[in-house]
C-alpha cells in the first residue's frame, strides 16, 4: 500500500518556521518588500505578451455573429482567401471537430466539454464563426466581410428564466457533448444541476420559531483588465508549438489544447510572461486554440489581441444569478435551517458553470454555524456571451444575497445586524456540514475550522466607521442637505484558500555561485504579487533576502506544474512547495556549512545571507555555494517540491460602508469603507492592501453601476468603457483597512489568502447602508439611482 | 489603424479647407482635435483636413463679447483667465466636467460642438451664454446654438466648418451653475441641467436653462425661462418650473433608463441647477 | 508618408501610413511601455506627453504631431536614474500588474510639472484619466503625494 506524497500531519505543520522564530521575528515574511518587478514595469520595459513578437508574424481575427442563435447553413471563404497577404481563412469545415471547455481547470475537467474552436451553430452574437490570418492587421479586418455566410437563424433565448420552457430552443443540441453525469442536462438547457443537502433540513424549519425568504438577483459584470486577451503562437526549430500567452492557467492550456490541436502535450510549450490584469477572465482557453490552429495551418507565427469591444462581447464574464434563501430562526436568533437556492445563467458556453455556482453554495452556507442545509442550482445556457470565472467565483454573489438576507432578518428580529451575527457565525472547532457534497466537482474534504479572526474584523471595523452612529437619528440627516440621508452598513465575508484536495503546485530551487538562488514554479502572477510573495517565502526559510531569489515563473517546459492563479491558491498552495523546496535546500545548505564550521547541521542557523554556528563562527551562503559546487563533495545544492493541501483555512473579512443616499434622485455615494481582513498570516502587508483596495473598487461598480445590458435580440449595448463604468480615482471613498493575522496552521507561516475576499463584501454593506439610510430594502444590484428611486417611491 | 484614410492634408488657408471638404472623391472630413473622429475609424472616410493651420486658435476679448476660435482646445478655453471670470467659471467647470485632462488637451470647442453629445457638459453651458455658431460654408453664415442643435445637418452641411463660437459677455450678477444626476460622481450623466441667472434687487431679470439628457443634443428651455423671468425665485417658482418640464417632454425609455425617471429627473436638474444659480447672486 | 518629430529627446524621421495611430507607429518602433487597452480613448493606458501636455496616442493619427515633442515613459527614467514618480510608485507597492503604470506616472509628471504640490483632489483629478482595475487607485495617490510633498 503506498503512502500518500502529501502527508496531512505535515499539512498542519506548514505554519511552523523553520529557524523557529516568532511571527514577530521573521526577517522577510510579513514586510512591505517592494516587488520585484515593479521597476521593470514603471520603466514600461517589455514585459508583456504584446511585446515580444517574433519577426514575420501574421495576425488573426475572428469574424463574429451577429445573431444570437443560428445555424451557418453555408460558409464560402473563397473571396476572402484571395485578398492579398491573406495567409489562411477558417471554418468549422477546416477544422477536426473536438469537443473541449475553455474553462482552465485541473483533470477531470468539472465544466462540460461543449465548445469547438470553429462549430457550425453559433450561441451568442460574438460567437466565432470563422478565423483569419494574413501579413496585417487590418488585412486580416478587411477579410472578413469577405467571408460569406448563409445563416438559419433561430429562436434566442436571453433572459434566465426562459431557459427552461417548455418549447426553449435547445442552445446544444450537438451529440458530442458532454460533462458529468445527473449534473449536465442539455436538452434542457442545463449546464449544470446540482443539489446536496446536510442534516434534516425539514426538522430545522419545523423548529424554527420563525422563518424569513428572500430573492435576490445579482448582475453579469466583466473583469475589465487592462490589458485584453492576446496570444502569440508558433512552431520552433523542433517543430514544437510554442503559446505565449496572457494566461492564468498555462498548463491547463497544454493540456486541454492537446486533443483539441490533434498534438500531444510534449509537443506543446506554453509561457506566460507579465500578466495586464486577469481577474479570472484569463483563466479561459479564449484565443490560444484559434490562434495556435492558424499557426499550425500556415506553418508561421501568429498573434491575436481582443479589441476593447471584443473583451466586452465575446471574452467572459461573471454569472448573473437568482438567489433564494430561505432561513429558519430559533427563538435565541440562532439559524434551525438554511436554504439556498439559485437559478444561473452560464450564457452560451458552460465553462466554470457548475464550479462557480457550486462555490457559491460552498462559502454562501458555510459562514453561519447550521446543522440544516440545503443546496440547490441550476445554471441554464443562454444565447448570452459566455460567463466564467470571475474574482470572487460565485461568492460575491452568494455573499451578496446572504448579507442582506442577514441584515433583513436582524432587522425584523429587533437586532442589531452585527449582534445577529455574532451569534451566528462560524467558530474554531465547526465543520462545514456540506464540505463533502460540494467539493467542486469531487468529493470534498470536511475538517474542522482551525482559526478565525472575524470577530476581531468586525469589532475593530465597527469601531473604526463608527457604528454606534447608526443608533443616533439625528446623524442619518445631513445639515443643509434636507434631501440626504446617510446610512451604516457592514457584511460579513468568508472566502477559501485554494481548493482543498484537489489544487496543487510544485516549485524548483536551486543555489547559485554568489549565494543566490533560481526559484522556479508554475504559479501564475497576474499583477497579484505571487512572484515577490513566493520569493519573500523561500527567503525567509533561507535566510537571505528577497532579491537573492531569482524568480522564473509559469513555463510550462521550465518550471515545474501549478494548477493556477485562481481560487486565491498561489500563497496558500503554491507557497506551501515553495517552503517545502527552501526547507530542503536550508538542510542541504547546512550540511555544506557543517563540514566548513565542524559544527552538527542541527545547531546552525540562517540569517543574514550566512550560516551562523553557535559560538558566532559563519560563512556566508557564496562560499557555502562555491564549496558545494566546485571544492569537494561537489553537488547543486537544489530541491524540487510540491504541496497539496487538504486542509481547509478560509480567510474572513468584515466590511463596513458609510452611504449618502439623495431621496430624490436615488443617487447613492458612497463616502467611506473600512475593511478588516483575517488573511492569516499577511506574507507582504503591501500586497494584500493592494488586493484590498483593488477588490473594494471591483464590488463597488458590482453593486453601484456595473452590469451588461442586452437588447430582445442578445446584442450587448454597453460593450464600452464609457456605457460600463468602472470607477476612477477622483471617486473613491475614504478608504482604511486593517489585517487580522489569525494564523493557520495549514498555511505557510500561518498564511491564508487575501485575493478575492474583498471582492465580497462591498455590494451588500452598501445595500444594507441604504436601509438604514432611507428605510427601503433592496435586492437587487446594481442600485442605479433609477432602482433606489422606484424603491423610494413604491415605499412612500 | 484608420484603414480607409488614405489621404491627410493640414492646408494654411481656410478656403484651400473649404474646397478640400468639397470634394465627393475622395469623401473628407474636417479634423480638429480627433478625439471623437479617429475614435469612429469610419471606413467610408478617405481622407482628412486638419484644421491645426488655419489660425482658428483664438480667444478675442471684446466688452462686450468673447470670440473663441473653433480649434481653441477645452483646455485652453478652460485656463484662460476671462473664461475662468465669466458666469462664476462656468465653461472651465463644464468643461473639466466633461472629459479629463488628457482628452481636454486635443477635443477643440468646435468639435465638442460638432459631436454635440447629448449630455455635454460644454454645450448646456454654452446654451445658456446664448452662444453663437459662426459657420463657413463658404459664405459666413450665424446660428445661434440652441437653433443649431435642433438640425445641426441643416446649418452645418459636410462641406461646411465652425469657424468660431462668439458669447456675448454676461452681466457681472449673474449666477450660473451645473446640475446632474448619475450613478457615480464620474459617471456620464442620466440627465444634468445648467442654468444661468441675472438678478436686479429680489427677482431674476434674465434665466437661461439648458437640459440634456432628454433629446439627441441639449435643450434650451424658453418657455420655463420666460415664466420665471421678473420673478422672485423661490420653492414654489423651483417645483412648477420642474412640473412643467416633467410634463413637456417625453424622452425615449432605454436598456438602462425609463423614461418616467428621466423625465422625473429632468425637473430636479433643472430646479436644482435654477436654485443654485439664484443663491450665487445673492452671494453678491 | 514620411513625418519628422522628437520622441523622447531624439529626433526622429519616421515613416507612417495615413491612418496609423500615434499608439500603433510608437509601438512599433519600439516604445512597449505604451500600451493598448481600448480603441477609443476612454481608458488611458496608450498615455504619451505631446508637448509636455497628457493625450491619448490611440485616439490620435501618428501625422498630426509632425513637429512636435512627444515624451514616453521611456524617456523620462532609467534603471540607473529611475524619475522620482517611478521609484515612489515602487516604493508604495503602487504596482501590481503594472499595465496602467506608466500612463499614471505620465500623468502625475504633467500634473507636478505644472503644479508642484498638489493637494489630494488635484492628484485624484489627475489620475481620473488612467483607468485601473488593480490597485483602486489608494497606493497610486499615495506614491504622488509622497514626490509631491517630498519637493522633486
Amino acid at each position: 500500500m503506498s503512502r500518500p506524497y502529501n502527508d496531512p500531519d505535515q499539512m498542519l505543520k506548514m505554519s511552523e518556521h523553520p529557524e523557529g522564530l516568532s511571527p514577530d521575528e521573521m526577517r522577510v515574511v510579513g514586510k512591505r518588500v517592494p516587488r520585484l518587478d515593479a521597476m521593470k514595469l514603471a520603466l514600461g520595459k517589455p514585459a508583456y505578451t504584446d511585446d515580444f513578437t517574433p519577426p514575420s508574424v501574421l495576425h488573426g481575427k475572428i469574424l463574429h455573429s451577429p445573431h444570437a442563435h443560428a445555424l451557418i447553413k453555408r460558409i464560402d471563404t473563397s473571396k476572402a482567401r484571395a485578398l492579398p497577404g491573406v495567409h489562411a481563412v477558417l471554418t468549422w469545415q477546416d477544422i477536426k471537430p473536438v469537443r473541449f471547455t475553455t474553462a482552465g481547470q485541473s483533470h477531470p475537467l468539472p465544466s462540460p466539454l461543449d465548445t469547438l474552436v470553429l462549430d457550425s451553430k453559433v450561441r451568442f452574437v460574438g460567437d466565432r464563426v470563422a478565423a483569419v490570418a494574413a501579413e496585417t492587421p487590418e488585412i486580416a479586418e478587411q477579410a472578413l466581410p469577405l467571408i460569406d455566410v448563409e445563416y438559419e437563424v433561430l429562436l434566442a433565448i436571453v433572459e434566465i428564466e426562459d431557459a427552461l420552457k417548455p418549447d426553449a430552443p435547445v442552445i446544444h443540441d450537438e451529440p458530442d457533448c458532454s460533462g458529468f453525469e445527473g449534473v449536465f442536462q442539455p436538452q434542457r438547457n442545463l449546464a449544470a444541476h446540482f443539489a446536496a443537502e446536510a442534516g434534516d433540513v425539514a426538522g430545522g424549519y419545523a423548529e424554527a420559531h420563525r422563518i424569513f425568504e428572500g430573492e435576490y438577483r445579482v448582475p453579469q459584470v466583466q473583469h475589465v483588465a487592462l490589458e485584453p486577451h492576446v496570444c502569440v503562437t508558433w512552431l520552433d526549430e523542433d517543430n514544437r508549438l510554442v503559446i505565449r500567452s496572457s494566461t492564468q492557467v498555462p498548463f491547463h492550456v497544454r493540456r486541454i489544447l492537446a486533443p483539441v490541436l490533434g498534438l500531444p502535450d510534449k509537443r506543446i510549450r506554453v509561457i506566460k510572461p507579465r500578466i495586464g490584469g486577469g481577474f479570472g477572465g484569463k483563466q479561459e482557453i479564449l484565443l490560444e486554440d484559434i490562434c495556435a490552429t492558424l499557426t499550425l495551418v500556415t506553418g508561421k507565427a501568429v498573434r491575436m489581441e481582443y479589441t476593447r469591444a471584443e473583451e466586452f462581447s465575446a471574452a467572459r464574464s461573471r454569472h448573473p444569478q437568482i438567489l433564494r434563501l430561505k432561513t429558519g430562526i430559533r427563538l435565541d436568533g440562532t439559524i434551525s435551517a438554511m436554504t439556498l437556492s439559485l437559478l444561473a445563467t452560464t450564457g452560451a458556453y458552460g465553462s466554470h458553470a457548475l464550479t462557480v455556482q457550486g462555490n457559491t453554495g460552498s462559502k454562501a452556507l458555510a459562514l453561519y454555524r447550521c446543522p440544516n442545509l440545503r443546496f440547490e442550482m441550476d445554471v441554464v445556457y443562454t444565447n448570452r456571451p459566455p460567463a466564467g470565472a470571475m474574482r470572487g467565483y460565485g461568492v460575491p454573489q452568494g455573499l451578496f444575497a446572504l448579507e442582506v438576507h442577514m441584515d433583513e432578518i436582524a432587522t425584523e428580529l429587533g437586532l442589531d445586524p452585527i449582534e445577529f451575527r455574532r451569534r451566528n457565525w462560524v467558530k474554531v472547532g465547526d465543520v462545514f456540514p456540506l464540505a463533502e457534497a460540494l467539493g467542486e466537482g469531487r468529493k470534498g474534504f470536511p475538517n474542522p475550522l482551525r482559526s478565525t479572526g472575524l470577530a476581531e474584523c468586525v469589532e475593530r471595523g465597527a469601531q473604526m466607521i463608527g457604528w454606534g452612529r447608526r443608533h443616533d437619528p439625528e446623524w442619518h440627516s445631513m445639515p443643509g442637505k434636507t434631501h440626504v440621508r446617510r446610512g451604516l452598513g457592514m457584511a460579513a465575508l468568508i472566502h477559501g484558500s485554494g481548493i482543498p484536495g484537489i489544487d496543487m503546485g510544485g516549485a524548483y530551487l536551486k543555489m547559485n555561485d554568489d549565494g543566490s538562488f533560481n526559484l522556479m514554479f508554475g504559479a501564475t502572477d497576474l499583477g497579484t504579487g505571487a512572484d515577490t510573495v513566493l520569493a519573500q517565502i523561500a527567503a525567509e526559510v533561507l535566510g537571505c533576502c528577497a532579491d537573492d531569489i531569482l524568480v522564473y515563473a509559469a513555463d510550462t517546459d521550465l518550471t515545474p506544474f501549478d494548477k493556477g492563479a485562481y481560487a486565491s491558491s498561489t500563497t496558500f498552495v503554491s507557497g506551501g512547495a515553495v517552503k517545502k523546496a527552501a526547507e530542503k535546500v536550508a538542510a542541504m545548505i547546512k550540511n555544506v556549512a557543517s563540514r566548513m564550521l565542524e559544527t552538527p547541521p542541527e545547531t546552525l542557523r540562517l540569517e543574514d545571507g550566512r550560516v551562523i554556528a553557535p559560538d558566532g563562527e559563519s560563512v556566508t551562503l557564496r562560499e557555502v555555494a562555491l564549496e558545494s559546487l566546485h571544492v569537494v563533495d561537489q553537488h547543486q545544492i537544489q530541491a524540487a517540491e510540491s504541496h497539496m493541501s487538504l486542509m481547509y483555512a478560509p480567510p474572513f473579512a468584515a466590511q463596513f460602508a458609510e452611504v449618502e443616499v439623495d431621496m430624490q434622485t436615488g443617487e447613492v455615494r458612497v463616502k467611506r469603507l473600512v475593511f478588516g481582513i483575517d488573511c492569516g498570516q499577511p506574507i507582504n502587508p503591501d500586497g494584500v492592501e493592494g488586493q484590498i483596495d483593488g477588490g473594494m473598487a471591483m464590488s463597488m461598480g458590482y453593486g453601484l453601476c456595473e452590469e451588461m445590458l442586452f437588447d430582445k435580440a442578445g446584442t450587448l449595448l454597453n460593450g464600452n468603457l464609457r456605457d460600463y463604468h468602472v470607477f476612477r480615482a477622483d471617486e473613491m471613498p475614504l478608504i482604511e483597512r486593517f489585517i487580522v493575522p489569525a494564523r493557520d496552521p495549514s498555511g505557510p507561516f500561518g498564511a491564508k489568502a487575501a485575493a478575492e475576499i474583498p471582492t465580497d463584501g462591498v455590494a451588500p454593506a452598501v445595500v444594507n447602508a441604504i436601509y438604514d439610510a432611507v428605510g427601503v430594502r433592496l435586492r437587487q444590484i446594481p442600485v442605479t439611482p433609477e432602482r433606489v428611486w422606484q424603491a423610494l417611491q413604491r415605499s412612500g | 489603424m484608420w484603414s480607409s484614410l488614405v489621404e491627410y492634408q493640414r492646408p494654411q488657408r481656410l478656403d484651400h479647407a473649404l474646397r478640400l471638404l468639397e470634394r465627393q472623391k475622395p469623401r473628407s472630413v474636417p479634423l480638429a482635435g480627433g478625439a471623437w473622429l479617429v475614435a469612429q475609424r469610419d471606413q467610408s472616410i478617405e481622407a482628412v483636413v486638419d484644421l491645426s493651420a488655419l489660425n482658428l486658435t483664438f480667444i478675442k476679448t471684446s466688452a462686450r463679447r468673447l470670440r473663441l476660435g473653433a480649434m481653441t482646445t477645452l483646455q485652453t478655453m478652460a485656463q484662460d483667465s476671462v473664461i475662468q471670470n465669466l458666469a462664476g467659471g462656468l465653461l472651465r467647470d463644464a468643461s473639466n466636467r466633461y472629459a479629463p485632462r488628457s482628452v481636454r488637451n486635443v477635443a477643440t470647442i468646435g468639435g465638442t460642438i460638432v459631436v454635440g453629445n447629448p449630455t455635454s457638459e460644454v454645450c448646456l453651458a454654452l446654451l445658456v451664454l446664448d452662444a453663437l455658431v459662426i459657420i463657413r460654408k463658404p459664405t459666413e453664415y450665424v446660428v445661434p446654438l440652441d437653433a443649431f442643435f435642433v438640425n445641426p445637418t441643416m446649418h452645418l452641411p459636410s462641406s461646411g466648418l465652425i469657424t468660431e463660437i462668439e458669447i456675448p459677455r454676461p452681466s457681472a450678477s449673474v449666477g450660473a451653475t451645473i446640475a446632474e444626476v448619475s450613478r457615480t460622481p464620474n459617471d456620464q450623466p442620466i440627465v444634468n441641467a445648467a442654468a444661468l441667472v441675472s438678478r436686479v434687487g429680489h427677482i431674476c431679470r434674465t434665466a437661461r436653462l439648458a437640459l440634456g439628457g432628454i433629446a439627441s443634443h441639449p435643450i434650451r428651455l424658453p418657455d420655463i425661462e420666460a415664466a420665471i423671468s421678473l420673478h422672485k425665485i423661490d420653492e414654489s417658482v423651483l417645483t412648477q418650473a420642474a412640473d412643467a418640464i416633467s410634463s413637456s417632454i417625453n424622452p425615449p425609455s432605454d436598456a438602462r433608463t425609463s423614461s418616467e425617471y428621466r423625465r422625473k429627473m429632468a425637473g430636479i436638474v433643472v430646479a436644482r441647477a435654477l436654485r443654485q444659480a439664484w443663491e450665487q447672486t445673492e452671494r453678491e | 508618408m514620411d513625418i519628422s518629430l522628437t520622441i523622447n529627446s531624439e529626433d526622429r524621421r519616421i515613416s507612417i501610413q495615413a491612418g496609423e495611430t500615434l499608439l500603433e507607429v510608437l509601438r512599433r518602433l519600439g516604445y512597449a511601455g505604451v500600451k493598448h487597452g481600448c480603441e477609443d480613448g476612454s481608458c488611458g493606458v496608450c498615455t504619451v506627453l505631446l508637448d509636455g501636455q497628457v493625450v491619448h496616442s490611440c485616439i490620435l493619427l501618428a501625422v498630426q504631431v509632425e513637429g512636435h515633442d512627444i515624451t514616453t515613459i521611456e524617456g523620462i527614467g532609467t534603471y540607473d536614474h529611475p524619475h522620482p514618480l517611478q521609484t515612489a510608485f515602487v516604493e508604495a507597492g503602487a504596482v501590481q500588474c503594472g499595465y496602467c503604470t506608466p500612463a499614471m506616472i505620465l500623468v502625475a509628471k504633467a500634473l507636478l510639472d505644472e503644479n508642484p504640490h498638489p493637494d489630494e483632489a488635484e492628484v485624484r483629478e489627475t489620475l481620473s484619466g488612467v483607468l485601473c482595475r488593480c490597485t483602486g487607485y489608494l497606493k497610486p495617490v499615495e506614491a504622488v503625494l509622497r514626490v509631491a510633498q517630498g519637493g522633486d
